[in-house]
């Protein structure tokens, strides 16, 4: 119990601490101290005037960092919710959103929104966004539905589906590739995932579907719980399993839809995140949803932040988690492996 | 007497294959119910129908009304089911999971359910002896403790009918019985009505006030356990040999597995065997289960080899106890051995009572008689021994040791027919 409560406080003391950090690491530094003033007159709204700080460095933390900072944070803790969801609902460790092909769904959506060269946006979302977003969700709707046997949908059937229609997607995404050379940088740059450039309207294009998510997943915690126990006991104790499995999956889809159509594929994040936070809180999904939420957030802009600055040129961010999270997995998988499983 | 579950007319199939066919029965408020039958019989099948959760043709009515009006919570909190232990994706705390156990009641928003919820939760722990597992890791217990843990659950769930798929599979001696018993007490304590499917027959037989026996996917018989365990039944279903007799110390029919069963030929030699007391018992048993023709005589009423007789239908000539063979049971029994081809005597005490069991194989001279070895079976100052020693000098008599002599004279006998 004890221990809990330091590890909750801690990453949350951690989290402001990495926020600060990474508001004054970049190519341009920026002192802590400047960072306050800053933050403090534009939340007071106080005019600019009266701080000797250059107008340029203002714009850098308010209106370039900052928001993708929250950007980082959000999408880190959207992909980890989703993680423990599929990982508590199909009652295995490894699924996470590239199992289940929706990250190839959303990848898909985005190059033929890359190669089509349609150029419009709705409620602040360019067409690329748009249609990753559709890819995902409708691979969602496909997998499940293959699945499905007599109203019933085991877990091995949705994991094989998801696997078959992962590749499936994968090839087409390389002949689309093949045909259309001349956008093959973009497409890379995509599939790998990056947050640059997200400004504040893309965290409240995707901030409701952070919102839903939690609070859905929340609400169904000690049922996820019990589906752990297998369908057929979750039964006997009540629980509406069918239901409960499509509101839940569906909701951890179109989180991972979500984040994943303004920051392109992000991988392990999802994968490592719950099991890390399951060895502090246990399996219990009352605190793993939001517990997971802070830490994938937080590991998201750490890794963001190292993206960005450990060499002139920008690294996809995509590259850094694997880079980071391929490791620590094995690692984890060694030395806790009773506990986790 | 209130019926809590009636099944009607319920069918099911698995790819037009029938798996269970028109089952009919009901269970009283407060009744233990065993089901039994071979493996593949539909035993678990049934439980999954009688739940609800498989989809099956005919109607289960739950307290009166059909178990499909009933929602997952409303029925979580009628039935419990105890299913066998298993292991858990990831690792839940013990208290963890018996707490799931009260989840049918978590959305009703009464005063005293969290009260209720830590005092049954509690109850269920120290009731199945897990409260002091209650913070290890579920998945780090063993199978009779992970069974306890589970069973705990159900408990927690404190409903009227508690169903039990072979829960006690996975337990020693000790924790099964422990198991058993805290069922049978919550069901007698605390009229809890208990379906339990039983692998162990004896458990079965000796808990239950009735007993369904499924055999195929159909009803055999469903009665107390005195009536449902007779040997042809059992013994068909099994398909293997079996003596059922009275467990006198503990009260209850006891069934005891001899073998399963062999193609083996019947056998045309017919024996007639000679003894008593329990002398016969280990030979008549054996001899059948090479299928010979076998009858025995005279016996006295009580005697224990007449039990044996009973129970694998032999024929067998009797006599009242403590007096000498009436002249019917005598002519009854000369013309057995007139019929036999071998007349085997055990060594069986001769006293007054019985001496004319021997008397009477003076008359047949051209018998094959085989005399099992016994230094010491004359109470008859003599005249046992008289006439065993004479017939002993016949060519046709044979001597045998033990066992395997025994085999080898009557196959000697076989062979020069």
């Amino acid at each position: 119990m004890r221990n809990r409560k330091i590890f909750i406080l801690s990453i949350l003391l951690f989290m402001i601490l990495i926020m600060f950090l990474a508001l004054s690491i970049g190519a341009v530094k920026v002192e802590i101290l400047d960072i306050i003033k800053i933050l403090k007159n534009k939340i007071l709204n106080v005019d600019n005037q009266n701080i000797d700080i250059d107008n340029n460095i203002i714009y850098i933390i308010w209106n370039i960092r900052l928001p993708r900072i929250f950007a980082s944070l959000l999408i880190g803790g959207m992909l980890s919710i989703a993680g423990v969801t599929y990982q508590g609902i199909l009652k295995n460790p490894m699924a996470d959103p590239f199992i289940l092909g929706i990250s190839s769904g959303a990848a898909l959506g985005a190059t033929i929104g890359i190669v089509s060269k349609i150029s419009f946006s709705i409620l602040g979302l360019d067409f690329i966004s748009i249609a990753a977003f559709i890819g995902a969700v409708s691979v969602i709707f496909i997998v499940y539905n293959i699945a499905k046997i007599n109203n019933d949908v085991p877990v091995t059937t949705l994991l094989l589906s998801g696997v078959a229609m992962s590749q499936f997607l994968t090839a087409i995404l390389s002949i689309l590739m093949l045909l259309f050379d001349r956008d093959l940088n973009k497409i890379i740059l995509w599939t790998m995932g990056s947050l640059s450039g997200q400004g504040w309207d893309s965290i409240l294009n995707i901030l409701p579907y952070g919102i839903i998510g939690i609070v859905v997943l929340v609400y169904f915690s000690s049922d996820m719980d019990i589906l752990l126990l297998g369908d057929e006991s979750a039964k006997n104790l009540g629980v509406e399993t069918d239901k409960v499995k499509k509101i839940v999956l569906i909701t951890a889809s179109i989180v991972t839809a979500a984040a994943v159509s303004v920051s392109g594929i992000i991988g392990f994040v999802g994968l490592i995140v719950p099991h890390i936070v399951r060895i502090f809180v246990g399996p219990k999904h009352i605190k793993l949803v939001p517990i997971s939420f802070i830490t994938g957030g937080v590991l998201m802009v750490i890794c963001d932040t190292i993206a960005r600055s450990i060499i002139p040129q920008e690294i996809p961010v995509g590259i850094i988690t694997a880079i980071f999270g391929g490791p620590f997995f094995i690692y984890l998988l060694k030395k806790r492996k009773e506990e986790v499983f | 007497m209130k019926e809590i579950i009636t099944v009607k007319n319920l069918n099911y199939s698995i790819n037009k294959i029938k798996i269970l066919k028109d089952i009919n029965f009901s269970v009283t408020k407060g009744e233990f119910i065993s089901i039994i039958g071979p493996n593949g019989a539909g035993k678990t099948t049934l439980m999954k129908c009688i739940s609800d959760n498989l989809k099956y043709s005919g109607t289960v009515f739950l307290k009166e009304k059909n178990i499909k009006e009933f929602t997952k919570q409303e029925k979580a909190k009628i039935i419990s089911v105890v299913p066998q232990e298993y292991a858990l994706p990831f690792n839940f705390r013990v208290k963890d999971v018996i707490k799931m156990g009260r989840n049918p009641y978590r959305k009703t928003n009464k005063e005293n359910t969290k009260e209720d919820n830590k005092n049954l939760v509690y109850k269920a722990m120290i009731d199945t002896d897990t409260y002091k597992l209650k913070d290890r890791f579920y998945n780090s217990l063993s199978g009779g403790e992970k069974q306890r843990v589970i069973t705990a659950r159900a408990l927690a769930q404190n409903t009227d009918i508690v169903y039990l798929d072979e829960v006690t599979s996975s337990l020693d001696m000790h924790h099964e019985l422990e198991i058993i018993e805290l069922i049978y007490r919550i069901n007698r304590e605390r009229s809890k009505t208990i379906v339990s499917i039983m692998h162990d027959l004896n458990m079965a037989s000796r808990f239950s006030d009735r007993i369904l026996f499924l055999n195929n996917g159909e009803i055999v018989d469903y009665n107390i356990p005195e009536k449902v365990f007779n040997s042809e039944n059992l013994s068909k279903a099994y398909n293997m040999e079996m003596i059922i007799k009275n467990n006198n110390l503990l009260n209850y029919k006891e069934i005891i597995p001899i073998r399963v069963n062999r193609e083996i030929k019947k056998k045309s030699t017919k024996i007639h065997i000679i003894c008593g007391g329990g002398t016969g018992e280990y030979i008549i048993e054996k001899l059948y289960s090479e299928k010979y023709k076998i009858s025995c005589g005279i016996l006295h009423e009580g005697d224990s080899d007449i039990q044996v007789c009973k129970s694998l239908g032999l024929k067998y000539i009797s006599a009242k106890p403590f007096s000498e063979f009436s002249i019917n049971s005598i002519e009854e029994n000369k013309k057995e051995i007139k019929n036999s081809d071998i007349v085997i005597v055990t060594d069986v005490p001769i006293g007054k009572y019985n001496i004319n069991n021997l008397r009477m194989l003076e008359e047949f001279k051209e018998k094959t008689i085989i005399i099992l070895h016994n230094s010491d079976r004359d109470f008859t100052d003599g005249e046992s021994d008289k006439i065993i020693n004479e017939i002993k000098k016949r060519d046709n008599t044979y001597y045998a040791q033990n066992l395997g002599e025994l085999f080898k004279e009557i196959n000697n006998f076989e062979k020069s027919k």
